[in-house]
């Protein structure tokens, strides 16, 4: 059975295999509730879920202690509820209620409050003139009631209640009218439309998320809404607007609260006490319905972990996203059996969270989340590394397991074309070990890597697992590097200058990976954790900071690269140890030494585009340390805005300090470029340059120095006027660009292609169309850059050298999402880096890291065949699966041994084809090759050896069918010797060791041909069953028949016959005597010493 | 030749009338100087080892001066090869089978007689090391595990004790000449092993007279 076929038959299974495995588990219980659910409340004394029912009119109250979740009598209100909220000891239920559907036409909505007093089995109905968003509890026996028109603070016992005054930051009262679209502008909390509360864990804050419409049109552009934060000290019965965002407005309409209100989940933004904007799920509506019900979230901060269920799509199917406290990192995702829409609510113990869902309300018991079936690999990555002439199969094995030790089911898949890979098994339970064979031909075309995502799916595990990305690699020998394996989307790189470590950033986990030069070890702790969806890394002048941008945070974190610590913490912010952006996403960074202090320049992402920049601000500034940046009003003589025309996708202009810290260059898709001068604390330049052939920039970039950058292929002098540009093939992309110890370095990507071909019609030609693909699974190259003003060369590339695998583009880090709930690409990439040792340069490449010495371009001799020998007797005749002696010149770099059998066809960097089949080698050399020729090879043959200085030309074999030689004892002290070998001592013959009448000697010989079963060239020779020759030998010795007991491949060795005989009792002695051996007509001789008795 | 056969005739005729038969056994010690590999600079020497003996006799006191025996040696003779510093050793021993004559000083039935003797046989000399193939100086010679057979002549002097009318005591030393061994010391292509070689044995016998 052919390796396709197999892989197509596995496939098959594979697919079958999900469709069993389609319905996967789902965490937690729906208990479905008919109507509509605003909101809940828990009653733990009373094993009481109180819900509400809007469309229903009621407050439906479910039995959490019966194991069905069964319903007993409901609470009926007069108005549809839309809030509810249960005192602290648990004595009154108050319900909010909205009544804007029975109003007739020109009848303005009303609310109302019910209060039930549980204890007395009471009720108590309150009119007011608003409809109610919300109801919420403290640590108080006060109830904050949030209307469209006022806050109130009711006391359900008496049913009174007062209006709460609602300051803004600062201490001011509002509403303060301005003519801006900011909270000012809004008549507060007139304008009011929609809200939703959360509740610290010690009950002292009361979140509340507001919803406000403009008072009047043409206040905000679009007459968009706006967000705003409003938060309620218990203790100090005090209300304050805090925070607020314009646009768009946030959603779903949930707040989630740690224990001490340090931290909150509010619509789509996890925020700190200070309000600054931690991480954020992209600006995601609820679908275009912009139904806010849709999504939920909730704080574990007995875990610090948080749990959310945001959609993408409309479609999205349930998941929740079991994510880090800090930056929303997800760890896990799980199948929910609804989707989350609406408040959250946590067990006294925080083991079980209840949910207002889709189709009603869902028990979550997250304590035991750990403990439910789950599947994972625990590998992420795989690598297959080979080379052009590698033909054996490759076998690697990844582990699936349940980390609860549990049997669970899973299957396992590739996409559908794929081919030359098959699995020992694509389904189970686990724990599974699962082999993989990769066929390296099938991939050999490419010469680069090739990424497989292998998906993983179970039908009973509550996860979704994450899938393997198998890398297999396929080298030319030419190319230079070595991969270290780093999983992940790593979007940035830089070398600590006087540190022997570079960082990389990991966007996917929002980590900032540091390895250690020396060993390419990752340093694994301290972890370096960033904000959402880093971007980029800038060092301060001093490199004592480390500095992250990112695109779904508004912060720039920074990291004490002493202690590698996040920085000392403002003493303004002390749990903030970062520079805040608000209202922006500073998605590139670079520090500069200012006028007297470094200055951070943070190109951003506007939240919400300013009246004055209808496409956003391009930057923020701080004077580093501080904490704060901020947008300044202009650049030195140019406004601090975008170009009306940019459309903010792909975001944020990238920004790159010289290594002096005077210059800071930033570059733009539309061939936009800017310079700012350290000097004057000014930018200084502004340009863009659009011809017939650049109309647009996208790559490498760089400020090499203080006089020259790079973006894309162009080189800018110190005014940024283009003074050199490169030629780019149309399918390939510049990647990085860097200063090597003497000269520039620069590297290129060659994007994969694919070809259609239409074919011609009556009235129209065929036509062929290349379309360029988002991946790169060939080679990479590097080249030099001459920067010596003085050489005639000056500004140019050369020594362009392939790369053992391609360096990143923006398209070949635009890959789907894996877990990570944010991915931004920059059309910019920074994929070169050389460490302060400079022993060494490290590209971002598609496995990871590629690993190329200083001198990657030195010269290495092109090799050159001289003579190909038998290796038994020297002479050149040869034939299949013989031994030979490979002579000439430039054969290999350096000298190298096989370790292990089979025996590599690839060593030291050295390869031997003939006839389009690679040779098994067992040593290499600069001056000879000890190889195997193919067992299929016959006549006129040609012979090429491939080494990183190209390949030789071909020298022609005449291969004969049979070439017998008796093969030397290589080492030791007998080396030189024939080996022939006596049984009884097994030694080799020779003078002092003669061969004995009566006893048996074994001949080790090369090329006596086929045998059955035939070994694979290359392999060891099993014992069982034993190859034997197909052609039977004749030996004599002195002339007088030998018995020959076995010929055939020897066992135990490689490519190596044996031929046993018995020498007769009535030898003649003599001091030398032939030995010979024939086979197919060719003979082999070799002279023994003979002795009777 | 023909008078060496007429004189052995006689003897043994003579022996045969007086019936005077004796047999003995007796162990002693053999020193075999050591043969010169030359050819190779520089040269090597081979041989027998020193060693240990046993033997036995059987024998007729045939006339007054005169008798005739056959004796058994077996000897403990490893083969060696040295040069230089650098020497090699090979298991081995000898068996010699030979005839001699002897000629008393003493006539029969004397307490005490000196003798000579002479005479020729065999010795079957036997390698039984373990070859090697990195055997040591193997550009002189390969001691083998092999068997060959030599022509010995020996000569030897001693004298005969009677302790009783039955029982003598009898030390004697004898030279056994054999040509040098071409098997079991086998020299390498352009070295050359010279002449004969000697084993001088001396030993200790007990012999019973009947």
């Amino acid at each position: 059975m052919s390796f396709v076929r197999l892989q197509v038959i596995c496939a098959s299974l594979a697919v079958l295999s999900i469709a069993v495995a389609g319905r996967a588990a789902t965490f937690g219980t729906a208990v479905p509730v008919r109507g509509t659910v605003s909101d809940i409340a828990l009653d733990e004394g009373r094993n009481r879920l109180y819900i509400a029912n809007f469309a229903a009119g009621r407050i439906d109250v479910m039995d959490t202690a019966d194991p069905k979740f069964g319903f007993g009598t409901p609470l009926l209100v007069s108005k549809p509820p839309s809030s509810v909220a249960l005192s602290p000891g648990n004595h009154f239920l108050v319900v909010g209620e909205y009544d804007s559907f029975n109003s007739s036409v020109g009848a303005t909505e009303t609310g109302g409050l019910a209060i039930f007093n549980l204890d007395q089995g009471s009720r108590l109905e309150i009119k007011l003139a608003n409809p109610v968003l919300s109801v919420a509890f403290g640590a108080g026996n006060l109830a904050l009631v949030v209307t469209k028109g006022n806050f109130l603070l009711l006391d359900p016992f008496t049913g009174r209640y007062q209006i709460l005054g609602v300051t803004s930051l600062g201490g001011a009262p509002l509403p303060v009218p301005v003519g801006v679209c900011a909270p000012n502008a809004f008549s507060f909390p007139a304008n009011v439309i929609q809200a939703a509360t959360g509740v610290s864990g010690d009950q002292q804050t009361i979140l509340i998320l507001s919803q406000l419409t403009p008072p009047s049109a043409g206040i905000c552009p679009g007459d968009q809404k706006v967000s705003a934060f409003l938060q309620y000290q218990v203790g100090a019965n005090h209300l304050e607007a805090f925070g607020w965002t314009s646009s768009p407005p946030l959603g779903p309409r949930v707040v989630s609260v740690n224990r001490d209100a340090s931290r909150y989940v509010a619509g789509w933004v996890l925020s700190d006490w200070y309000g600054a904007d931690l991480a954020e799920f992209p600006n995601l509506i609820p679908g275009s319905s912009m139904d806010y019900r849709k999504g939920g979230h909730a704080f574990d901060y007995s875990r610090n972990l948080i749990y959310a269920d945001i959609l993408a799509t409309v479609n999205d199917a349930p998941v929740m996203h079991v994510m880090d406290a800090d930056n929303l990192t997800v760890r896990k995702r799980v199948h929910l059996p609804q989707m989350m829409a609406g408040r959250s609510l946590f067990s006294s113990d925080m083991t079980k969270l209840y949910s207002v869902s889709d189709g009603g309300v869902m028990i979550l018991p997250v304590a035991t989340l750990d403990t439910l079936p789950q599947v994972v690999a625990l590998q992420e990555d795989v690598v297959f590394q080979s080379d052009i002439c590698t033909r054996s199969v490759i076998s690697k094995t990844i582990d699936i397991v349940d980390p609860t030790g549990g049997n669970t089911d899973f299957a396992l898949s590739v996409a559908s074309d794929t081919a030359g890979i098959r699995f020992s098994q694509t389904s189970g339970t686990t724990p599974a070990k699962v082999r993989i064979d990769v066929d390296p031909t099938v991939f050999q075309i490419h010469s680069g890597t090739t990424t497989v995502m292998l998906n993983i799916a179970s039908s009973h595990a509550v996860n979704i697992p994450f899938p393997v990305r198998l890398l297999i690699n396929t080298r030319d020998l030419s190319q230079r590097g070595q991969i270290v394996n780093v999983p992940g989307k790593l979007v940035d790189i830089l070398a600590d200058p006087v540190r022997n470590r570079i960082y990389v950033l990991r966007q996917d986990k929002n980590l900032v990976l540091v390895f250690d030069t020396a060993t390419w070890k990752q340093i694994a702790a301290p972890q370096l954790r960033t904000g959402n969806t880093p971007m980029s890394m800038a060092f301060t002048p001093d490199r004592h900071y480390l500095l992250v941008g990112n695109d779904h945070s508004q912060l720039v974190n920074v990291f004490d690269l002493t202690t590698l610590q996040p920085w000392a913490p403002s003493p303004d912010y002390p749990n903030s140890p970062f520079i805040r952006t608000d209202g922006a996403y500073p998605g590139s960074v670079a520090v500069g030494q200012g006028i007297g202090t470094p200055v951070v320049w943070a190109a951003i992402r506007d939240a919400s585009a300013p009246p004055e920049c209808g496409a956003g601000r391009m930057f923020f500034r701080a004077n580093f340390p501080a904490s704060f940046a901020s947008a300044p009003a202009s650049l030195g003589v140019y406004k601090n805005c975008l170009p009306s025309t940019y459309n903010g996708n792909p975001p944020a202009p990238m920004v790159s300090a010289s290594p002096t810290g005077q210059s800071i260059l930033f570059t733009m898709p539309d061939a936009t470029v800017g310079l700012w001068d350290g000097t004057a604390d000014e930018w200084v330049v502004t340009r863009q340059d659009v011809t017939a052939d650049v109309k647009s920039l996208s790559g490498a970039y760089a400020a090499l120095s203080d006089n020259l950058f790079i973006t894309d292929n162009r080189l800018l002098d110190q005014s940024l006027y283009p003074i050199a540009q490169w030629q780019t093939p149309t399918d390939s992309a510049t990647s990085g660009v860097g200063l090597g110890a003497t000269d520039g370095l620069r590297t290129t990507t060659t994007l994969d292609t694919s070809t259609t071909t239409t074919p011609a019609t009556l009235l129209t030609p065929a036509t062929t169309t290349t379309t360029v693909l988002g991946t790169a699974s060939g080679p990479g190259t590097i080249e030099r850059i001459d920067l010596n003003p003085d050489s005639p060369y000056y500004l140019q590339t050369y020594h362009a050298t392939s790369t053992i695998e391609a360096p990143h583009t923006a398209a070949t880090l635009t890959t789907p999402m894996l877990g990570q709930v944010g991915q931004t690409i920059s059309t910019f990439t920074r994929t070169l880096a050389v460490p302060a040792d400079r022993n060494s340069i490290v590209l971002l490449t598609q496995s990871g890291l590629t690993i190329l010495p200083p001198d990657f371009d030195a010269a290495t001799k092109v090799p050159v065949v001289s003579s190909v020998t038998n290796l038994g007797n020297g002479s050149t005749a040869v034939t299949a699966a013989e031994q030979v002696l490979i002579s000439g010149t430039g054969l290999a770099p350096d000298s190298a041994v096989a370790g292990t059998e089979p025996l590599p066809s690839t060593l030291g960097d050295s390869c031997v084809v003939v006839g389009g089949e690679a040779l098994p080698l067992f040593w290499v050399s600069p001056t000879q090759i000890k190889a195997v020729l193919p067992a299929d090879a016959g006549g006129v043959e040609n012979l090429v050896v491939h080494t990183p200085g190209g390949v030789s030309s071909p020298y022609s074999l005449q291969v004969q069918p049979f070439a017998p030689a008796v093969l030397p004892v290589e080492t030791g002290t007998q080396a030189g010797l024939s080996r022939v070998i006596r049984n009884k001592n097994g030694e080799p013959v020779n003078f002092t060791n003669p061969v004995h009448a009566k006893e048996t000697i074994s001949i080790y010989m090369t090329g006596l041909g086929p045998t059955i079963p035939a070994v694979p060239a290359g392999n060891l020779t099993p014992a069982t069953p034993p190859s034997l020759l197909v052609t039977q030998p004749v030996v004599t010795l002195g002339g007088v028949n030998l018995n020959v007991t076995f010929a055939g491949l020897a066992p135990g060795e490689v490519g190596v016959y044996r031929v046993d005989v018995t020498v007769p009792w009535n030898i003649r002695g003599a001091s030398q005597a032939p030995l010979v051996v024939t086979q197919g007509g060719a003979s082999a001789t070799t002279q023994v010493r003979v002795v009777n008795p | 030749m023909l008078k060496r056969l007429a004189l052995t005739a006689w003897l043994i005729a003579g022996a045969a009338s007086a019936q005077n038969w004796y047999i003995g056994a007796g162990g002693g010690y053999g020193f075999a100087p050591k043969l010169t590999i030359s050819g190779i600079t520089p040269d090597a020497k081979a041989g027998l080892e020193n060693g240990g003996a046993v033997g036995a006799y059987f024998g007729e006191d045939t006339h007054k001066y005169w008798s005739g025996e056959v004796h058994y040696l077996h000897r403990w003779d490893g083969l060696s090869l040295s040069s230089g510093g650098t020497s090699v050793k090979f298991a081995g021993h000898s068996d010699i089978l030979h005839a001699d004559f002897l000629r008393h000083f003493a006539p029969k039935g004397s307490k005490v007689r000196p003798f000579v003797a002479f005479g020729g046989g065999m010795r079957f000399l036997a390698g039984t090391g373990t070859e090697s193939a990195d055997q040591a100086l193997g550009n002189y010679a390969a001691l083998t595990n092999t068997r060959e057979s030599l022509p010995v002549v020996d000569a030897a002097f001693g004298v005969r004790a009677k302790c009783s009318k039955a029982v003598e005591l009898r030390f004697e030393v004898r030279d056994y000449m054999s040509p040098s061994p071409s098997k079991v010391i086998a020299v390498a292509p352009g070295a050359k092993l010279g002449g004969w070689f000697n084993d001088i044995v001396g030993t200790v016998s007990v012999g019973y007279s009947f």
